[in-house]
């Protein structure tokens, strides 16, 4: 083999040598040949010219020796290249529709797949990745759901367990820093002491918690690097100081890395403290940890090695159901345990609607390449006389193909170059409208996957576009083109336009019906009635260390700050609500009906809050029968409860609910003993989630009658909320220096964030499905265009020999309306089909929508037709004189 | 002409030329001669295939050139065989044989 690669470089460095050796060694042959002739008593010009045909023509036995060569291949493909730069620079419109058509749809696809490959694809950024699974409870009565853990649960767990090498949990805590600037509220995550060990994380500065720091009574934390730059200046020596959280003293023991993100749908976590502050509970209160039916937790496990997530899932079931054995009244319907990878859970809500999104856009991206497939087949149907010299030169049907399939690949290659630029934009304008709702949504980029797949994208399309066309060209009958001077016009050219065209039209229409049952869908959820009015609305949280205040304390600076808001100029009222609508917590609890009571086990949940007495009027939520809470509602007044309408339709149905006493499952700080409480009135049914189809069933406690904690305060003004935010610190300043504003926000702020990922993914379809309809009514455009300029001496014909313009119009008309009917037609059956696909997405639309559907067809419909009216005018303006002169 | 008899050919076209070359150095014009001595006349070499397999086989180092004047004073340039091509030679003739034997059992045989 070294002897040829030797060769290959000589031919294709030296050529001009290799060529000098090859006409002087054929030429002595002549010589050679020609002496012996003469040897044989011709004369020298007789001679000479037997000799060259005995050797069959110098030049001829040069190409045939050239085409024996090593690395012929590689010198054809780089005169390809030269020659396809050429003849791309001489057409530059045809150039720039191709190049921008592509852009377009590698583009989108290129940044689509970023997209994919960040949020679902890339592994967890820990280490081994592949043996983390969350483990949670599972629900069993009434169909299986998935449901958090308790603390006593995942002890159970943690110990009995055969298959992990840890198992850790974690839960949302906010601290309160005070004594580093001014007090700030820090995300914060309580976990059991081997998170980082669990992740395979080293701490970048002290260490770790340790196994003795889950006890109660330790007040631990370990910093993340962003709060230890900002806050501490990376100060190395912050390992052993003591900070204050939630006024107690924290010692921080260690700095993680600043690429560590932990929980990964929350990478603003700034601080991680033990499970060892919930260990401990006021004088008489039973500490969460130890309370078997309070569900909070969820688990992540690492799996031993070897370990498969179905073995895992036997074991903890093992554990579960002899937990239920024990435990009836808190277990009896979690009896299993579902465990599953991490990743999974991570993308859980984000895989449908993203995997949908990746299939349209490969939708455009195929149109885009029907759009230049078409363009060639007009250019190639321009260059037939081209490829006849050629093949009459003798270039064989293979070189003709190649040469043109390099072609394509140069443009599909500057298409795929412009693409990328388009996609590093448009991710950087649309990837802010995805908000937080879809984890690690921020962090896409383009990177080396993405790039490879955009280069395997140009190559691929390059094939899919190039090759009809080429096909095609290659099959030219010489002779006759080059006798008619190209005007051979060939039938199939013009039936494979008619089903490229076809094909875009159907997809075009799959993707503007989606488009439309999506936006018709955000429109609906963007104007479904609340059931409270979200303008002129401020909302803040903010909460109170507890030893410090009681809670007849909080309750009295609860007071406090809301006398002083209500005096605010601007302020219409104040009140205070748990949770907060369309914020992003929601809290479920189970209740009896007094006069119906069952079991523990089968009581009935809905939604509950707590609010303060001005809540309703505040927030824009109508008294339908009986009373709002009042000041009185308190600890000494009998206890009350508001209900919404759908409460009192859903349990009782056809009564007056006013006076009738519910049980509700859930007790006062101090309380151990579950208290029959009177429903004094009865609410418009305000949606505390945008995304209910209906307002769920909701009961309503008095703040005072359930003080958990202070509720987040909610201002309605009669200025723009926002105008209010610094009066509002001031006053909370006021009361106490050390308790921090935080989560301030308008409603209508809240609301956006709750839509952002709905909105995130119509922009986008929309977006899509846009693109789409705009390539395929240039397609048809194009073809009719194309159509109207070959016909130019027909239709001059027939104009000459009397045709109405009327009839030619009609002519060109019903050739376009076949192609868009079927079209239709064929895009109609297939959005019916596909729209199911959809159904995840959509709120209070029917996915089969013949509405929506039909108004995506006649939209691309009439497109269509002005596309096609165009060029059918331009037809009726033929003068018959210039048609049939132009010969 | 059937493709499968060209590539035969082609094969044997090879064998022919290292055969050719087996006994001494020639040019492309010798070769032709010799071959058309050797088979007594029954293959005509056109030079529009010699020369490409002489070229191809140049590339594959199983002959080496260079420039030599002739018998009667010409520059020529002059195939050798190279041990490679001799070895190319053994394996090709062995081949041949097989063919030969294999082929004559199966017209015997029918």
């Amino acid at each position: 083999m070294p002897a040829r690669i030797v060769s290959l470089f000589r031919n294709l460095l030296r050529k001009n040598t290799v060529e000098q050796a090859l006409d002087d060694e054929l030429q002595c042959s002549v010589d050679l040949l020609t002496e012996e002739k003469r040897k044989g008593g011709l004369s020298r010009s007789e001679a000479r010219r037997q000799a060259l045909i005995e050797l069959g023509g110098v030049e001829q036995v040069k190409e045939q020796v050239r085409a024996m060569r090593v690395g012929r291949l590689l010198e054809d493909f780089a005169k390809d290249v030269c020659y396809a730069f050429r003849t791309l620079a001489k057409s530059p419109s045809f150039s720039a529709a191709a190049i921008v058509t592509l852009a377009l749809g590698i583009g989108a696809t290129t940044a689509v797949f970023s997209v994919v490959n960040t949020v679902l694809l890339n592994p967890l950024p820990y280490s081994e990745p592949d043996r983390l699974v969350t483990v949670v409870s599972l629900w069993v009565t009434g169909g299986l759901r998935p449901f958090p853990l308790s603390y006593p649960d995942f002890f159970d767990f943690r110990v009995k367990n055969h298959v992990f090498q840890n198992l850790v949990t974690s839960r949302d805590a906010n601290l309160v820093m005070t004594g580093v600037g001014t007090p700030q509220q820090l995300d914060g995550e309580m976990v059991t002491w081997d998170l980082f060990s669990a992740l395979g994380i080293q701490p970048e500065v002290g260490r770790a918690f340790l196994p003795s720091e889950e006890a109660a009574g330790t007040h631990v934390v370990v910093l993340s690097h962003t709060l230890w730059q900002t806050q501490f200046g990376g100060d190395r020596g912050i390992v052993g100081r003591m900070i204050t959280l939630d006024r107690k003293p924290y010692t921080v023991v260690g700095v993680a890395p600043a690429s560590f993100a932990f929980p990964v749908d929350k990478p603003n976590t700034q601080l991680w403290t033990t499970i060892a502050a919930d260990r401990e509970a006021p004088p008489g209160d039973e500490p969460v940890t130890e309370q078997r039916g309070t569900h909070n937790l969820r688990a992540l496990g690492r799996l031993k090695r070897g370990v498969t997530v179905e073995q895992a899932r036997a074991d903890l079931n093992l554990i579960a159901a002899a937990l239920a054995k024990q435990y009836p009244d808190s277990n009896r319907n979690i009896s299993q345990a579902a465990v599953q990878p991490e990743l999974k859970t991570v993308v859980w809500g984000s895989r449908a609607p993203l995997l949908i999104l990746f299939g349209a856009v490969g939708l455009v991206l195929l149109i885009a390449c029907a759009n230049i497939a078409n363009l060639l087949l007009v250019r190639m149907a321009s260059r037939e006389h081209e490829m006849a010299v050629r093949a009459a030169m003798g270039a064989s049907r293979g070189r003709v193909i190649r040469q043109l399939l390099t072609e394509s690949l140069l443009l599909a290659i500057l298409g795929a170059a412009a693409g990328l630029l388009l996609a590093e934009y448009a991710m950087d304008v649309v990837l802010p409208l995805g908000g937080e709702g879809i984890p690690r949504l921020a962090q896409a980029s383009i990177d080396a996957r993405a790039l490879g797949f955009s280069v395997l994208l140009a190559f691929l399309t390059s094939v899919f576009f190039g090759l009809a066309p080429a096909l095609q060209a290659s099959k030219v009958d010489f002779v006759s083109s080059l006798k008619e001077g190209g005007r051979a016009s060939t039938r199939k050219h013009c039936r494979l336009r008619g089903a490229l065209v076809i094909s875009q039209v159907t997809l075009g229409l799959v993707l503007v019906s989606g488009a439309g049952l999506l936006m018709a869908s955000f429109l609906r959820l963007e104007t479904s009635d609340l059931g409270l009015r979200t303008d002129h609305l401020l909302t803040f949280s903010f909460s109170l260390p507890e030893p410090q205040y009681s809670t007849a304390q909080e309750i009295a600076f609860y007071d406090q700050l809301l006398k002083r808001l209500r005096t605010l100029p601007g302020v219409e009222s104040a009140a205070g609500v748990w949770p907060l609508p369309l914020g992003r917590t929601n809290a479920t609890a189970p209740f009896n009906i007094d006069e119906r009571p069952v079991a523990t086990a089968n009581r009935p949940s809905a939604r509950m809050a707590f609010a303060t007495p001005a809540y309703f009027s505040t927030a824009g939520i109508p008294l339908l029968k009986g009373r709002f809470f009042n000041d009185h509602d308190d600890t000494k007044s009998p206890l009350v409860l508001i209900v919404n309408r759908a409460f009192a339709e859903e349990y009782f149905p056809g009564e007056d609910v006013i006076g009738k006493g519910i049980t509700p499952g859930v007790t006062g700080p101090g309380e151990k003993k579950e208290s029959p409480h009177e429903i004094v009135g009865i609410v418009g049914s305000a949606k505390l989630v945008p995304m209910d189809v209906e307002p769920m069933p909701t009961y309503y406690f008095a703040y005072k009658q359930l003080p958990w904690m202070p509720p987040a305060v909610m201002l309605r003004t009669d200025v723009p909320p926002r105008v209010l935010e610094s009066a509002v610190r001031e006053q909370m300043a006021a009361l106490d220096s050390m308790v921090p504003v935080f989560q301030v926000s308008t409603m209508e702020e809240l609301l956006s964030a709750q839509v952002s990922e709905p909105r995130f993914y119509t922009v986008l379809f929309g977006c899509f499905a846009g693109i789409a309809l705009l390539l395929a009514v240039v397609g048809l455009y194009g073809v009719m265009a194309y159509s109207v300029t070959r016909r130019t001496r027909e239709i001059g014909v027939r104009l000459a020999l009397g045709a109405d313009r009327s009839a030619v119009l009609s002519m060109v008309m019903k050739q376009a309306m076949v192609l868009l009917v079927v079209g239709l037609g064929l895009g109609l059956a297939t959005s019916l089909a596909t729209g199911r696909f959809l159904r995840s997405m959509l709120y209070s639309v029917s996915a089969a929508n013949p509405a929506i559907f039909g108004f995506a067809g006649l939209l691309v419909g009439l497109t269509g037709l002005l596309a096609a009216y165009l060029p059918a005018r331009q037809a009726t303006r033929v003068d018959p004189m210039v048609a049939l002169r132009c010969e | 002409m059937g493709e499968k008899r060209t590539n035969l050919l082609r094969g044997t076209l090879d064998l022919l030329i290292l055969k050719a070359l087996s006994l001494e150095p020639l040019h492309g014009v010798g070769i032709s001669r010799r071959i058309t001595q050797v088979t007594k006349g029954a293959f005509q070499v056109s030079f529009g295939s010699l020369f490409p397999s002489l070229h191809r086989m140049e590339e594959k180092g199983w002959v080496e050139a260079e420039w030599r004047s002739s018998e009667n004073n010409r520059r020529a340039k002059y195939y050798r065989l190279t041990s490679s091509g001799r070895t190319q030679l053994k394996i090709e003739e062995r081949d041949w044989n097989q063919v030969v034997k294999i082929m004559t059992a199966a017209v015997e045989s029918a």
